[in-house]
This record gives structure tokens, sequence and C-alpha cells, in this order.
């Protein structure tokens, strides 16, 4: 029995359910957010990891000096102002005045500038973005100035980076840790650390001196208030036990509800969901660099083959849960994201690919395909893939792994054919980890001409004018076919009624969010 | 009685030297890295092999073992990576739930498990006897996630009775703690009362067959007193050994229980650390769990010398 089918064989969600009316939704704290995150947090230092679940709590602690609105432009954010010198060699910031860390403390240029030596040091959006940045200089108490040898597009849109992003946090704190994670936590967020119980719950409360934007809210950027004096995180990584505390009243917001549960939650009285458009896409990599796929034309005769439709209705389980797409950038990212190389997907063609892979010398080699049931939609996605490969003659291997077995496995070229992820949100086609060759992502895919253009890309500030010689960058690499990317795939998380004023935008955040029990 | 519990004791150092090097071995050589872990996804190989480095992950497997066990001689079971805390003190902070849960879980089967199984005995082959056959055999087919996600279903969201999951430390409230510790226990508790169920049964039934029991009856010793007293006593050996056996098996963590019910118990630690490879804690809880399980096998076998003089001379 499967997690669906034990689903709907308890209703949970169903019609005799009593939604968050029970006494526990009484008893919750009036001035208390309870939020189910779906994964563990691994660590809360926003310069150190990528993982998702740093930057869901991190946001609320943690502030850059400029982000993103709603319509994916750059925002400020802790910088009051910012500048780029007529040669594109030096940006300027300046900070808004009165900003204060949680410790009380002033914000000023030499914090920001020990936490971008940190943070460029450390992440992988900040090493690239600032490659050829020669000093990060303080020149007085709120303003700062950075120097680079080349002109980069990439720059702004580094510090506006949410993942790994270029938090501002004491100097202290920042040169005592150096490469070490940070061990205090101090940002300048509308919220603090309260404690943090590792494995088990995070609790953040409102800090008082937050110095907020008048701008009206968009996206991330703009006016942020804790309306909530306190937020608790709690980590329960079981989805159904997720679902239930949520009807119970325990949570008042749960992350992470799989859309096959869509119909039945939305069914019950008291319960708003949320469906997080865009969020990430699900890729198939295929191995150019060894084996059979390094063979252009059989990559293409696979893709030829396969019905995206069937393979993204099995990972998403609902057809309003997806979306076909070309892009490398969502579509919402409207200035980057392009339709090159719409044509060669979806082909839904098993005939034609049957004969193209004969064509391409294909002799019945074996293919493994790398995958893991940690991650649902992909591991449907990797048998529905498995069958339309094995209709047109390609002899197929699934091997299922955990998760770290995955990543430790893909690194190894000779040991899988196919692998599947799925990617986030980019803020700025420089920072897409598998496109650029230099980046050494698994599957040794090599453009020479597509690694130009990035590079012209970077040092293209014009913005109109980055994003033609992406739309290029995009249609070499679908001609390519060293990836499949089989759908944008949405996120579903729902709230007791009792929540007002969520806005999804690239991921949860609480802000501007109130409680009315 | 001295020399048997030296003789028993003694015997469990090859065990945990076994389980030190498979438990060192086994971590060690399967695929993945904490390093990857905690870098996420996106990570370049650089920065993993750079992290790796600072974690000692990159030395010679047999330079990392010496050093583990000489590390562990002194009584250091490392750091655990994530938890940025002594293995030792996040094993301690685990066990709590888990000891917890075990005991109410155990309490719930004895007080199930043993009044049916006599019943079940005394009624051998009449309908309680049959209604008994059929409920052990259900709870002990029954997956603990199905009972658990049942059990909330049916007591947290439509009664509202009891919180669906979490954790309160007792230390904390003792009141709320036994709130939510009320229906894991009960769910763990009644699937391991089946088995202690029918081993009560099958243990007084041969029992009961026994001569000194008609003997016993026909000097005049009311049914209940015999039953109680003559053969519960005589029958106890075998129950003992599977009420040992379930506490092993739940003090080592009920990693689907605690999971439904959102516990931060061993069995979660350990789950938690095998997902992002934290070596020092997935070795250390075995450890630490090998010697729980030897100390309670201990305990049952002395317990056997208590109850039946026979064993000690053996």
């Amino acid at each position: 029995m499967n997690r669906r089918e034990l689903m709907k064989f308890f209703g949970i969600g169903g019609a005799m359910a009593l939604g968050g009316n029970s006494a526990f939704a009484q008893s919750a704290a009036a001035d208390r957010l309870s939020v189910a995150l779906a994964v563990n947090l691994p660590s809360l230092d926003p310069h150190f990891t990528t993982a998702v679940v740093t930057r869901q709590i991190g946001c609320h602690i943690y502030e850059t000096l400029l982000t993103y609105n709603a319509d994916y432009n750059l925002a400020p954010m802790l910088a009051e102002t910012w500048s780029t010198s007529e040669d594109g060699l030096t940006t300027s910031v300046t900070l808004r005045p009165g900003l204060r860390f949680h410790d009380g403390s002033p914000v000023t240029a030499m914090d920001a500038v020990a936490s971008l030596e940190r943070w460029r040091g450390l992440s992988t959006v900040g090493k690239s973005a600032f490659a050829d940045v020669t000093a990060i200089t303080a020149v007085d108490e709120r303003s700062l100035t950075i120097t680079a040898t080349a002109a980069s597009s990439a720059l702004l849109e580094a510090l506006a980076s949410p993942t790994q992003a270029a938090a501002i946090m004491p100097a202290a704190v920042a040169r005592a840790a150096g490469k070490n994670e940070i061990t205090s936590f101090i940002g300048t967020g509308p919220y603090r650390l309260q404690s943090w119980q590792k494995d088990q719950y995070v609790t953040l409360e409102r800090f008082a001196d937050y110095v907020a934007l008048e701008a009206p809210p968009s996206g991330l950027g703009g006016r942020k208030e804790a309306l909530i004096a306190e937020i608790r995180f709690d980590f329960v990584t079981n989805a159904p036990s997720r679902i239930a505390g949520l009807q119970s009243g325990e949570y008042d917001f749960v992350d992470d509800v799989p859309p096959d549960n869509f119909k039945t939650i939305a069914a019950i009285p008291g319960i708003t969901t949320y469906i997080g458009k865009p969020s990430r896409q699900n890729i198939m990599f295929f191995n150019c660099g060894r084996g059979v796929f390094s063979n252009p034309a059989i990559r293409k005769a696979a893709n030829k083959a396969l019905d995206l439709d069937s393979i993204m209705l099995a990972s998403a389980a609902r057809p309003d849960f997806y979306r076909i797409d070309p892009g490398l950038m969502f579509r919402e990212q409207t200035l980057w994201h392009s339709d090159a190389g719409a044509e060669l997907m979806n082909l839904k063609d098993p005939e034609g690919a049957k004969a193209d892979l004969k064509a391409a010398g294909y002799a019945g080699q074996p293919v493994v395909i790398l995958t893991s049931r940690e991650y649902q939609y992909l591991y449907r996605a990797s048998l529905v893939i498995q069958q339309q490969l094995m209709m047109i003659g390609m002899n197929v291997k699934l091997e299922v792994y955990d998760w770290p077995t995955l990543l430790e496995k893909r690194r190894n070229a000779s040991a899988w054919d196919i692998f599947f992820t799925f990617a986030g949100i980019y803020a700025h086609p420089t920072q897409i980890t598998f496109v650029d060759s230099r980046k050494g992502y698994p599957g040794g895919y090599a453009n020479a001409e597509v690694d130009a253009r990035l590079d012209r890309l970077a040092a293209t500030v014009d913005r109109a004018a980055a994003a033609a010689l992406f739309h290029e960058v995009q249609a070499l690499y679908r001609a390519d076919v060293p990836t499949v990317k089989l759908g944008d795939m949405f996120a579903l998380a729902a709230s007791g009624q009792q929540v007002k004023g969520f806005d999804f935008f690239f991921d949860l955040h609480f802000w501007n969010v109130s409680l009315s029990r | 009685m001295l020399a048997y519990v030296l003789k028993r004791t003694f015997s469990v150092v090859p065990v945990f030297l076994v389980v030190l090097l498979v438990s060192f071995l086994l971590t060690h050589l399967t695929p993945g890295d904490p390093a990857r872990v905690i870098l996420g996804d996106t990570a370049t190989e650089e920065e993993v092999w750079e992290l790796r480095d600072r974690m000692g992950l990159n030395a010679p497997l047999i330079v990392q073992f010496f050093r583990y066990s000489s590390d562990l001689l002194q009584g250091d079971f490392g750091d655990s990576v994530f938890l940025k805390i002594p293995v030792t003190e996040a094993f301690l902070q685990h066990l709590a739930p888990t000891v917890s849960l075990t005991l109410l879980a155990q309490a719930v089967a004895i007080v199930i498990a043993i009044p049916f199984g006599i019943l079940a005995a005394m009624k051998r082959g009449h309908w309680p006897d049959h209604l008994f056959s059929a409920t052990v055999l259900v709870g002990v087919s029954i997956p603990s996630f199905w009972l658990g996600l049942l059990v909330i279903r049916f007591f947290a969201v439509q009664l509202g009775w009891l919180p669906a999951g979490g954790y309160v430390p007792m230390t904390e409230d003792p009141w709320a703690h036994l709130r939510y510790m009320i229906l894991p226990a009960s769910t763990l508790g009644f699937i391991q009362s089946a088995l202690i169920a029918r081993m009560t049964r099958s243990a007084m039934l041969e029992v009961m067959t026994q001569n000194y029991i008609r003997t016993a009856r026909a000097k005049g010793t009311s049914r209940w007193r015999v039953i109680l007293i003559h053969a519960l006593r005589n029958a106890l050996i075998p129950i003992l050994t599977s009420i040992g056996l379930s506490l092993t098996i739940m003090i080592s963590g009920s990693t689907i229980t605690e999971a439904v019910f959102n516990i931060p118990g061993v069995g979660q630690l350990i789950v938690n650390a095998v997902l992002r490879r934290d070596y020092e804690v997935i070795q250390g809880a075995i450890l630490m769990i090998t010697v729980i399980f030897v100390l309670i096998n201990l305990v049952v076998d002395l317990l056997y010398a208590a109850i039946n003089p026979v064993v000690r001379l053996r």
C-alpha cells in the first residue's frame, strides 16, 4: 500500500474531518505561529549551506543588502542605494541609517565587508560572481565599495540571492567563524533566534528594534513586519503526521503537503491551501561524459521517446501541479525566461525514437538509472521513464539508493547513465550550476560555445542584452540534450484559517503574516 | 552466584569488539558523505573536498579507525557533526524520550498481555481463547505506522482528546509529557502485548498439565490460587524472556512509532544520523545500544537465576 492509498484509506482530510476545531486549536498560544517543516535543519549558517530549510528559517533572521521584489527585479533591503560605475568595475552600496543587529549593535559597513568576505569564500554563488573582485572596502560607517577587474552583471544579483544568501552578520561573528560554521546567529531580520533544539524545533521571536522599509511589501522586498510575536518551526518528516497535526490544530501551517492529498485537504472547512508557483523544476541528467549517452544521437533518441505529461503526472499526481516548460529559468522570471528548445521536448514518438536509436548504433548496452525513494516525485518519474525507455528497446536497470548514497554514486562517472534531481529558483542565469561546464556538475556536459556566451552574459550589465545572450545559451543547451527538463513542479502548503496574509514567493516566509484565533 | 555474574559479564567483551569494527566499517564503507549533506546538493566538488579535509575524512580508513578507537578507550565517542554536541550527550538526550516511551509501552503491554494470556489458557478451546487468538494475530500483523496513524486519526483529529504528535520532556511538564506519550505508548504497547500474551498463554498451558498442579488442586487449593501462585511463577521464565526481548527492541528506538508521532528518540537519532552520514553518532549509538542490549540480557539472565535456582548450577 503506498502513501496515497494509505491516506485515502484513513480519509485523512476526508469528509469526516473536524478540521482545526479540536481542543488543541483553542489551547494553542494566541501569539505564536506553529509551523511544521518537512526536513530537519542541518545548519543555520546562511553562508554555509545551500539547504532549502536553512533558507526557509534563515530568511526571518538574516537579511541581505539587496533582494528580489515580486517581479524578480532587484530591490533594496539593508541597502538604501546602490550604483555601479560607468566602466562597471566599481559597485557602491550605502546602508540604510539606524539599522541594528539582534544583539543591539549598529550595522556598519565594516560588518557588511566582513560578511561579504566570508560569504564569497563559502558560497557557490558568491565564488563565481565575485571571482574578479579584488577588494571590498568600507568607505565610511554606512558605505562600501566593491572593486573588480571586470564588469559583471552577476555581482548585484548574487548579493540578492536567497540561496546561500550574502547575509550580513556582525563582523566579529563572521571573522571568528571563518570557513567553519558560525555558532552565534545574529542577524538583522524581523525575527531573531530564541532557541534551537536540534532535530526538533527552532523558535524565533519578534525583534523589537527592527527597522522596516517604508515601501509596500513585494516579493521578498519592501516593508516587513513581525505581526506574530513568536514562530515555532517543528521538523516533522512524516507527511501524514504533518497533515494530522494541521487538522488537530497542533500546527497552524504545514509545508510540503503531497499534492496527492490536495483534493481532500482543500475540501476540509477551515483549511487553506497554498500552491507555490514556481517552486522547482525536475530534471533528468544524462551522463554525457561516459557510457551510452556520451553519444548525443542516443541522448536525442531517448529524449524523443519521452512523454513528459505522463512522467510529470506520475510525479505531481495532479495535472494542476506541473507544467511542461523548456525554460532554464522560470516563466515567472519574465526577463530571463526563454522558450528556446520547446520544439525539442515532449515529443512522445517511441517509433521514431526506436529508429533513431538503431541509426545511432545503440546495441543493447545497459543503462543504469540512479534513483531514490526519498524524493517520491523523482522516484515515480524514474519508474515511468524506465518503462518508456524500455519500450524503445533500451536495456534499463533501476538502482535505488538513499539520497546521500545517490549523491556519492553520481560523482563516479562510470557508475551511472541517468539520474534525477530538482532545481529551485535561480535568481540569475549565472547561478545555474549545471550549464556552465567549469562548475563541474555531475554529467560532464561541456560546450565551449555555451561557456563563452555565459562569460559574455556575466560581463554584460545591460539586462536586455544579457537576456538575449541567455536565450542563445538555452537554445544551444537544449539542442545538445545533456538533460531533459521534465517539467516545473509546484509546491503545496496548507494552513488553518487563523493564518492570514501568507504569500508564497520563492519559499515560505512569515513576516506580514498574522493570526486570528 | 558471583561467579555466574562475572562469567556472564566478561563474555560480552568480544561482542563489543565485533560491534565496534562492524559499525565502523559499515558507516565508512557505505557511499555518501557528511560534507556533501552539510553543504547541500548544489555545492561543488571542490567545496565538499575542502570540508572533508577539515573533518578529517580524507585520511586513510585505517588511520581513522585507530583514531576513533583510541578516543573511544578514553571514553570519547566524538562529536556529532550536525548536532555540534558530544555523541554521548546527544544519545542521552534522545534516550530520555525512548526510555519513557518504552517503559510506558511495556506497562501497557504487560497489563494487557498477562491477564489475557492467562484467561485464554484457562478457557482453552472456548470463545475467549478464540477471540484472544484472533486479537493476537491482529496485534502481531498490524504495522505500527498504520496503527499509529489510525489512533491519531481517531483520538487526535476527530475527538481532539490528545495531541497528534510531538514531545514535551517530563522535567518541563510531567502532565503534558504523559498526554503526549499516551497515544504512542498505547500503539507500541498493544503491538508488543501480542507477543507477550501468546507466550503467556502457551507457557501457562504447558505448566497447567504438570503433576504438581494436579496435586495442588487435589489437596484443595483454590483454582485461582493455583493459577496465580503455583502455575504463573513457573511459567514466568519464557514470559520474562519475551518481555526482555520486547524491551530490547523498543529501547533501541521504536523508529517507526517515533517517526509517526514525531518523538525525538533514539530511533529518530539513528535514522537522521544515517541519512546525513553523521558517522560518530551512528557508531556511538550502535555501541551504546549494544551496551543496553547486553545489560538487559544480563538482568534477564540474573532474574532467571533468581526465579529458578536450577539455572545457577548450569
